[in-house]
């Protein structure tokens, strides 16, 4: 199957979580230029047959010479990775803007799942972290492979949350990830920048390397409704407001960009990498922000 | 009221002012209910801009609504001022057609009858205190009621004085009468509203004339309604009689024009009651052609013709009568200059050939004829006679000619045969100028070799039915002394063969003068001995007895009927002046027929002619005279003018038409009456709010 037909519509048609990531992460994968394993010391584990656009680089030639057949040597790497999947549960991620969309949280959990596939194939250890105003749940990090199944039960049962308070949940999940490692935040970030960015502070702070995945419904972006509309928030339900649309676009978006403006200057002060993602974009773009820091990582 | 309106229906439209009002509630019924994730940008938006916007909202629903009632309001045709509230006019001007056209059938009832209805509404809803006059344009043009009056149950039933007539709608006798009323209106300005079926037709002169009377006699507001269809039929628009006097027994052609309303038509030719002859039209339908009707002519009498069809929508033209007088003799005076020796027996100027050619066999002939010097003439001879000829005369007293030329203006037939030079300062400085010929006109006597002459008008009722062989023997007669007279002197009917003219038709007012510039001495010409001077004369003298009245006494309706007793009848009139009376067409009394004197000659004069048919004057219970009055010929056309059409001619008169009432409702008649139109206003206002309406409704969506 070809990556570019996973978009997360279909993904999302799937229903499987444990073929979703593995179908996202292999579609992924096949056809790099250059593998993911390549590039850290590694200890030789199988052979496996060469892809066309793959580099030549592992191709055992000694084997060629014998089979006249392209193999590759596959190599298991050997990591002390661990890494932490936080995913915001909270009212507004159950979002989508169109029908057959998925929600920001759907979104989000795919893309978790994907990773944590990932992450465990390349023997990494995964955690996962679920919250909304409050930690709801908590996957401690392991690299066994029997971890993917306990990481996907999780993500396949993601409860519908409340409220946001990302900053004091950040805080209080910081001090409960004892070793250094690599946080992957999956949140709309929907909460007063400053407080997000004092809580990825702390992470930072305990030697964690942080990637944020900001995952946003595009028509929350672009506010692209007709005629009156009465709003009403998923996180505190009653509250609502009555506007047309048309009238206050270029107003609201004027807002929102200064938010995520502060969100991202804030970010790379702090080092963190902020990927933004809406739920109409292909998981290559969550997958590929992973791999990119994690090569700068070693 | 201070705000009337032309069509107040309309105004239904403004309720279109309701659909942006319930467009808005609509929409703000049909809220979409949406779930968001995050309500913080859209609460700050919100509190920022709700305010203005539904201050803007409010403003766009309030400015569509006005544009929309301006459009509205504008439609209906709204008026300031005028009847409604006191301050516009309180006079108003009805002109009801009631001409020949207006008799047109529709489905109820004719023309006149729809005319005279809408006129009794109008004036029913006018306030009490408005002042009405009603016009009547037909036969007479004319006010029907003595002084304006009050708007009410007394100016409508003066209406049931407008009766149908056979006369023509004269458009300058009612600009005329009319400018007379608005002149004496109680109020200003006049509101004249013109009721009629707009006959399309020639544009006169005199309509200017009567256009800038009206502008001159105050301030009015045209409004017009046309009444009535354009139909389709046919009529007899004209008979021409013979134009000279008929002898019994002789075959004559009476001409008509007719319009055929289909193929194949029958006209028929009616004479005292029984048809005589009848013509079948071919082609041409819709459009006038000439008939000719072959006719014996009957004994000597007064006849009483008509030329008929069937009946159609219009039956005023499907008749048209006409008096066919056959004389018994003819009164023919010859005047001529004292005889001199070298004159010989034929007298002077050849004037004993002359009678012997109106009179060859002595009594019995249609001519009777006398003779008398210049010197003997008496005004009373020459009233006497139905034509005058004047052979080389000598200067005639001053009387004499005095009324030689008052008869021939009342109508005389007078011709001169003037061959001698001698006579030439008489003719040019006297004669001539009184006969109407312009005065630069001169004679000049000339020997040249002999020429001949040239029948100009073959047509000519002196010529027509001549046979080609006798035309060609009266052109062989060679002429040796004539006398030249400049061009333009007349209507040349026989030219010489060098282009003077030898016999000139000159009209004066009612009557004329014919000139021979030669005379009938062997040394002028060969006329006398030609076999053509006994019926040249003869029928130029029928001819002109004829056209003077003799042949036939027709008039149009609307003009005076003119009667000529003559001979027993004059000296009835004279015994039985108090008794004068006109009866009209339909037999009813007419009025006292006015007995007018010219130089000795009875005239009798009857006005008040309406319909069309026979008029009588009576003496007494004898009967004198009957004269045909017949339908205007412009009362046949079919073609109507829309009002628009009226109204641009009117404007190209100096006169603006202010509303066409046609297809409206009488009660909306109100609204078209004074006061200044709105609609342009509102619609540039209405303009304006929409202008201001996409301005404010960019700001918003901005």
């Amino acid at each position: 199957m070809s990556n570019e037909l996973l978009t997360p519509e279909l993904v999302g048609r799937l229903g499987r979580l444990d073929l979703v990531a593995r179908l996202v992460v292999e579609g992924f994968l096949t056809g790099m230029h250059k593998s993911p394993y390549h590039g850290f010391s590694a200890e030789f584990a199988e052979y496996r047959q060469y892809i066309a656009g793959e580099s030549v680089a592992n191709i055992d030639w000694r084997v060629y010479a014998k089979s006249d057949r392209h193999y590759l040597k596959v190599f298991t790497e050997e990591t002390n990775l661990r890494a932490t999947l936080l995913m915001d549960c909270s009212a507004s991620m159950d979002y989508t803007g169109a029908e057959g969309r998925p929600t920001k949280k759907q979104y989000a959990s795919y893309l978790a799942a994907a990773l944590s596939y990932l992450l465990l194939r390349q023997n990494d250890a995964v955690g996962l972290v679920t919250f909304d105003e409050a930690p709801l749940e908590m996957v401690p990090s392991r690299s066994m492979r029997r971890q993917l199944f306990q990481v996907l039960k999780v993500l396949d049962a993601l409860p519908a949350g409340t409220g946001t308070d990302l900053g004091e949940v950040l805080h209080r999940v910081a001090e409960r990830v004892q070793r250094r490692g690599l946080v992957l935040l999956f949140s709309d970030l929907m909460d007063d920048p400053a407080k997000i960015i004092a809580g990825l502070k702390h992470f930072r702070h305990r030697g964690h390397e942080v990637v944020v995945f900001q995952i946003l419904d595009p028509r929350e972006i672009a506010l692209d409704f007709h005629g009156e509309v009465e709003f009403e928030s998923l996180e505190q339900p009653g509250q609502k407001v009555r506007l047309e649309p048309a009238h206050m676009r270029e107003g609201y978006q004027e807002r929102f960009n200064i938010w995520r403006d502060e969100l991202r200057r804030e970010c790379r002060r702090q080092l963190v990498d902020l990927v933004e993602i809406t739920t109409d974009t292909p998981f290559e773009k969550g997958l590929g922000a992973y791999l990119q820091k994690r090569r700068r990582m070693y | 009221m201070p705000i009337s309106f032309l069509n107040p229906t309309l105004l239904l439209g403004a309720m279109a002012a309701a659909l942006p009002v319930i467009i808005h509630f609509l929409s703000r019924r049909r809220v979409q209910h949406q779930k968001f994730s995050d309500l913080r940008f859209l609460d700050e938006v919100q509190s920022r801009q709700a305010r203005s916007l539904g201050l803007r909202r409010w403003l766009l629903l309030l400015l569509r609504v006005l544009a929309i009632l301006c459009v509205a309001l504008a439609a209906a045709g709204p008026r300031w001022g005028g009847l409604g509230d006191g301050s516009g006019a309180r006079s108003v001007l009805f002109v009801v057609d009631n001409s020949a056209s207006m008799s047109t059938g529709q489905q109820e009832g004719t023309r006149l009858d729809e005319a005279v209805r809408v006129c009794e509404d109008m004036i029913r809803i006018l306030p009490g205190d408005t002042s009405v006059q009603v016009m009547m344009a037909g036969s007479r043009t004319r006010a029907v009621f003595g002084d304006w009056l009050p708007a009410g149950a007394g100016a409508i039933g003066g209406l049931s004085l407008v009766q149908q007539t056979d006369g023509a709608f004269d458009q300058a006798r009612v600009f005329a009468e009319a400018a007379r009323l608005v002149a004496r209106a109680p109020g200003s300005p006049v509101q004249i509203v013109v009721l009629s079926d707009l006959q399309d037709g020639p544009v006169l002169d005199s309509w200017e004339t009567g256009a800038r009377r009206l502008l001159d006699a105050g301030e009015t507001n045209l409004l017009v309604r046309r009444i009535g269809e354009q139909t389709v039929g046919g009529g007899v628009l004209a008979v021409d009689l013979p134009g000279r006097a008929v002898r019994p027994g002789e075959n004559i052609n009476l001409q008509a024009q007719v319009v055929p309303q289909f193929d194949e038509q029958v006209f028929a030719l009616e004479l005292d009651g029984r048809p005589v002859a009848e013509v079948v039209t071919s082609g041409q339908v819709g459009q006038p052609v000439d008939v000719s009707f072959a006719l014996t002519v009957p004994g000597v009498g007064r006849h009483l013709g008509t030329v008929r069809k069937d009946t159609d929508a219009m039956p005023a033209d499907d008749t048209r009568p006409f008096v066919l007088e056959v004389p018994r003799q003819l009164d023919v005076l010859v005047v001529h200059g004292q005889d001199q020796p070298r004159d010989g027996v034929v007298g002077r100027g050849g004037w004993r050939y002359l009678v012997e050619a109106l009179n060859p066999g002595g009594d019995g002939s249609l001519f009777h004829t006398q003779v008398l010097g210049s010197a003997e003439l008496t005004t009373g001879a020459i009233t006497a006679a139905d034509v005058v000829f004047f052979v080389d005369p000598d200067p005639l007293g001053r009387r004499a000619l005095q009324g030689l030329l008052e008869w021939v203006r009342g109508g005389g037939q007078a011709v001169v045969l003037a061959g001698d030079p001698k006579l030439n300062q008489y003719l040019t400085d006297t004669l001539l100028p009184a006969a109407g010929l312009p005065t630069e006109v001169g004679f000049a006597a000339v020997a040249a070799p002999g020429q001949h002459a040239r029948v100009v008008d073959a047509e000519h009722p002196v010529f027509q039915g001549l046979d080609a062989a006798a035309v060609t023997t009266f052109e062989e007669v060679a002429w040796r002394r004539w006398f030249r007279l400049k061009e333009g002197a007349g209507k040349v009917l026989v030219s010489l063969t060098g282009d003077d003219p030898l016999l000139i038709e000159a009209p004066l007012e009612a009557g004329r003068f014919v000139i021979l510039t030669s005379d009938l001495q062997p040394t002028s010409s060969d006329l006398a001995g030609s076999p053509m001077a006994l019926p040249f004369f003869q029928r130029l003298t029928a001819w002109l007895a004829g056209s003077g009245g003799t042949a036939a006494a027709n008039t149009e309706v609307g003009r005076e009927a003119v009667f000529r007793p003559r001979g027993l009848q004059a000296q009835a009139v004279l015994e039985r002046a108090e008794g004068l009376l006109v009866l009209d067409a339909l037999g009813n009394p007419a009025g006292a027929a006015d007995l007018v004197w010219l130089q000795g000659e009875p005239r009798l004069r009857g006005g008040g002619i309406d319909r069309a048919g026979y008029v009588t004057f009576l003496a007494g219970n004898d009967t004198l005279g009957v004269v045909a009055a017949v339908l205007p010929t412009a009362e046949s056309e079919l073609a109507l003018r829309s009002a628009v059409q009226y109204g641009e001619l009117l404007g190209d008169l100096g006169l603006d038409m202010a509303g066409d009432l046609t297809g409206t409702d009488p009660a909306e008649f109100m609204a078209a009456l004074g006061g200044h139109g709105l609609s342009s206003w509102l619609l540039a206002l209405a303009l304006l709010l929409l202008m201001v309406e996409l301005g404010v409704g960019r700001g918003a969506r901005a």
